[in-house]
């Protein structure tokens, strides 16, 4: 889990050094400290994303990235529909002109505390590689799932802020990077140990860059493989923790049960799970 | 039964002789003589004596009349005689028994000849006190009455040796005497003992009760001594009761570091380097210590320079029982005690399940709760941390030292930093308590916001919105509005200042923000063709 004391401590500086409340180190309002709840959370902020999408919010996905459009509109506004939906439930036609509402405005929308506490995970997808017509080799093209991904976990993050909030833990991890610790973790390996097991109960996990399928990997490999991510997503699913997974690749040309596993071929199709496809 | 002129003529000769030379109180108390050995008139003496004492000077006469306007004033004077004089006969009436002392002409080598008439004395008034009681009470209830009788008299036995008391209680005996005192309780609620960090009240339901043990596990650094001392501070300045802190982990010096860094938030790093406070510092400080000497209760402080058993806080407790009474003992903790012989041939285990059971019972007796700490297993801090929802469980094999912990306490607490947060938050999860909720309202574990600069641990504090429209929603809803730039927290007194106030260097502050390798810049190509 990442260490968000860096942080902390600089936005907590932040907003004490401006706050009447702030005596001898300690906060004497009364109703609670208001510095120590938004420095938590954008420390957070700051720690789990990745840098550069601390602060992105539904407003930011316009099928833009970079100033450089990478869909079109019409695919633009169903991606924005998927987004709304599982972030604010079915109130898409209800609300008008969406880009007048303030962050908070739309916190209270939020059905995110519903999607924490039924363990509805997402999966976003869409193709990010291509074969360059001059060259044999992949490009990877941005197409916005990690933005969309980063959409969520901040409005994840924000609900912090909120009575109604249950969950406590947020993490981002690469694919490559789990599947490494995982091959490690019964090696006795401390390291991977601490992670995966804190990866395990995390509360709202985040697993970016799933790519193809390796075909260079040993069939032996390939089984270990299977069988690590198999016990750690059925682990998280009999918790009913939800996971976050963003594959760079079409999923629906391959076989996901048999390349990846049946634990995450059942988050794909579980009823529970919500897909954006990009 | 009153005493007698010769009693009372013993009582003021031994008072006379301590008068004379006051480290004979020592003797008085060792010998288990107290305020209660002296007629209701002379026990002002006797507490007056024993305060002059601990201040290390003689009783005058100026001094006694001070002590006994001030023990007037705070209701002392009226609870020792047992009348509500006014001040000025209290203070006349005193005056001249003091007098009448000061002239008695006592051999101070009569010291242990009076210290046994005066002794037997009381004996003997307790004892025909029982039996006039049961002369009377025996018509009604034979058998009651006969047990009452018994039982008295091994109490005034005991006061006189130790001994152990077991009473025999038949349920449809003792029944009706339960359900009186529950209906008592309804006009005259039980004022239960609370340490004002609402989680921990709130799982345990009686509150800090006399006879109980409470335990608080950790790992090393898990801020154990800090949260025995910040209930014990809680208690001490919230709840006007006296405290006693058995200082087995740190130097008294220390202890009292902790304290003045919790009440006047001045960091302890500023302590230790005392060049670094200010005036300012200082005034607050004395203001601080100035507080404690106006308090009637007591925080007392066991300094010891050996280990200690369960034996010698005991006898502490009862040598200075008439004086002080502390409604909770924190021992700081219980791997640091020295076991008692008669169970120091046990294995470690057994020897921690005995003092546990030695402190539990010592508070039975003297009326006082038992707060400790014990250390917990790595492995089951990890396994703490990761279980989630009902499904966390500690045994008895996961608390470092003793299978016996868990049998013995009332409570358990398990301390945990928080993965994310460890300098500023701890999770606590209640694994046992024998009277209340293991669960925080529906929820395994809390969070507690710990200020380890100042050793203090209080309820979390955040804010939160509940959509009432409340000042602190909408200040809340202000403040998430917009995230603090780079730009914003740089220039608010410069980077190296921020750097000097939190400790941390350029490149922590704001790390590496150049682009990031996901969604590359990759040109948007007809060339390309997508898999």
């Amino acid at each position: 889990m990442k260490d968000i004391n860096n942080n902390l401590k600089i936005y907590k500086y932040y907003y004490t050094s401006n706050c009447e409340f702030s005596k001898n180190n300690q906060c004497i309002r009364e109703g609670g400290c208001l510095c120590s709840s938004v420095s938590t959370m954008y420390a957070y902020m700051k720690s789990v994303l990745p840098n550069g999408y601390e602060d992105y919010s539904f407003h930011d996905f316009d099928g833009f990235i970079n100033e450089k459009r990478v869909l079109d509109t019409d695919r633009t506004r169903e991606v924005r529909e998927r987004i709304w939906e599982f972030c604010y439930g079915d109130t898409w036609n209800s609300i008008g002109n969406k880009s007048l509402l303030k962050k908070t405005e739309l916190d209270k929308l939020s059905v995110i505390d519903k999607r924490f506490s039924r363990g509805e995970s997402l999966v976003i997808y869409g193709n990010s590689l291509a074969i360059n017509k001059n060259e044999s080799n992949y490009s990877k093209i941005s197409t916005g799932k990690t933005l969309i991904a980063s959409i969520i976990m901040n409005q994840v993050i924000r609900h912090r802020l909120y009575r109604s909030n249950n969950a406590s833990s947020y993490d981002w991890v690469l694919y490559p990077m789990l599947v490494s610790l995982l091959i490690d973790y019964n090696s006795n390996d401390g390291n991977s140990i601490d992670y995966i097991q804190t990866w395990n109960d995390t509360d709202w996990l985040v697993v970016d860059d799933i790519m193809p399928p390796d075909t260079n990997m040993s069939a032996k490999q390939h089984a270990l493989v299977k069988n690590r991510l198999d016990n750690f997503f059925t682990h998280r699913a009999e918790k009913m923790l939800p996971s976050i997974l963003v594959f760079q690749f079409d999923i629906d040309k391959f076989d996901i049960a048999q390349e990846y596993g049946y634990a995450i071929s059942q988050i794909i199709s579980s009823k529970n799970t919500y897909i954006i496809k990009v | 039964m009153d005493h007698s002129v010769e009693e009372i003529k013993f009582q003021e000769e031994l008072l006379n002789i301590v008068l004379n030379d006051s480290s004979k109180i020592n003797n008085l108390l060792n010998e288990k003589v107290g305020p209660n050995n002296f007629t209701p008139d002379l026990r002002p003496i006797f507490y007056a004596l024993f305060h002059s004492n601990t201040k290390g000077v003689a009783l005058t006469e100026r001094s006694f009349s001070d002590f006994i306007e001030e023990s007037y004033n705070n209701g002392n004077y009226k609870k020792w005689i047992g009348l509500n004089h006014p001040i000025v006969q209290a203070k006349a009436s005193q005056r001249s028994k003091f007098s009448r002392i000061f002239l008695v002409n006592a051999d101070a080598n009569d010291l242990p000849v009076l210290i046994k008439k005066i002794k037997d004395n009381r004996l003997k008034r307790n004892c025909i006190k029982c039996v006039e009681s049961f002369n009377i009470n025996q018509k009604s209830n034979f058998k009651e009455s006969l047990r009452k009788l018994s039982h008295g008299i091994d109490l005034a036995l005991s006061e006189n040796e130790y001994k152990e008391i077991i009473s025999w209680c038949p349920i449809d005996e003792i029944g009706s005497e339960w359900y009186d005192k529950l209906i008592n309780k309804i006009d005259n609620p039980e004022e239960k003992l609370h340490c004002s960090i609402s989680e921990i009240d709130d799982a345990m339901v009686i509150g800090f009760k006399e006879g109980t043990l409470t335990l608080f596990v950790a790992d090393v650094g898990g801020f154990k001594s800090t949260m025995m001392l910040n209930i014990a501070l809680n208690i001490f300045k919230k709840t006007g009761e006296s405290v006693l802190f058995c200082a087995l982990e740190m130097p008294r010096d220390m202890v009292l570091q902790k304290i003045v860094a919790r009440e006047t938030g001045i960091s302890f790093n500023k302590l230790e380097n005392p060049i670094m406070l200010t005036e300012i510092d200082r005034v607050r400080i004395k203001d601080e210590l100035k507080k404690w000497e106006d308090l009637s209760q007591k925080f007392i402080i066991l300094d010891n320079e050996e280990r200690v058993s369960v034996s010698t806080i005991r006898s502490q407790i009862e040598k200075y029982k008439a004086l002080f009474s502390p409604k909770v003992v924190v021992v700081d903790y219980i791997a640091n005690l020295k076991s008692d012989d008669h169970y120091k041939n046990l294995n470690e285990s057994s020897q921690y399940g005995q003092m546990c059971k030695d402190l539990r019972q010592l508070g039975r007796k003297e009326g006082f709760s038992v707060v400790s700490a014990v250390q917990l297993g790595r492995d089951a801090i990890k396994r703490l941390r990761n279980q989630k929802e009902g499904k966390q469980t500690v045994g008895s094999d996961d608390l470092r030292g003793s299978h016996d912990y868990s049998a013995d306490a009332d409570n358990i607490f398990v301390m945990v930093p928080h993965p994310s947060e460890p300098d500023s938050k701890i999770q606590l999860f209640c694994v046992k308590t024998r009277y209340g909720s293991k669960t925080f309202n529906g929820k395994n574990s809390v969070l507690l916001d710990v200020y380890p600069d100042i050793s203090k641990i209080v309820s979390n504090q955040d804010a939160k919105i509940v959509w009432d429209n409340s000042s602190t929603d909408k200040k809340l809803q202000s403040l998430s509005e917009h995230m603090p730039t780079e730009e914003d927290l740089g220039a608010l007194n410069g980077v190296s200042k921020i750097n000097n106030n939190i400790g941390l260097s350029g490149d922590e502050i704001f790390g590496d923000i150049s682009s990031s390798d996901k969604d590359s810049t990759d040109e948007w190509s007809d060339d390309i063709d997508y898999l």
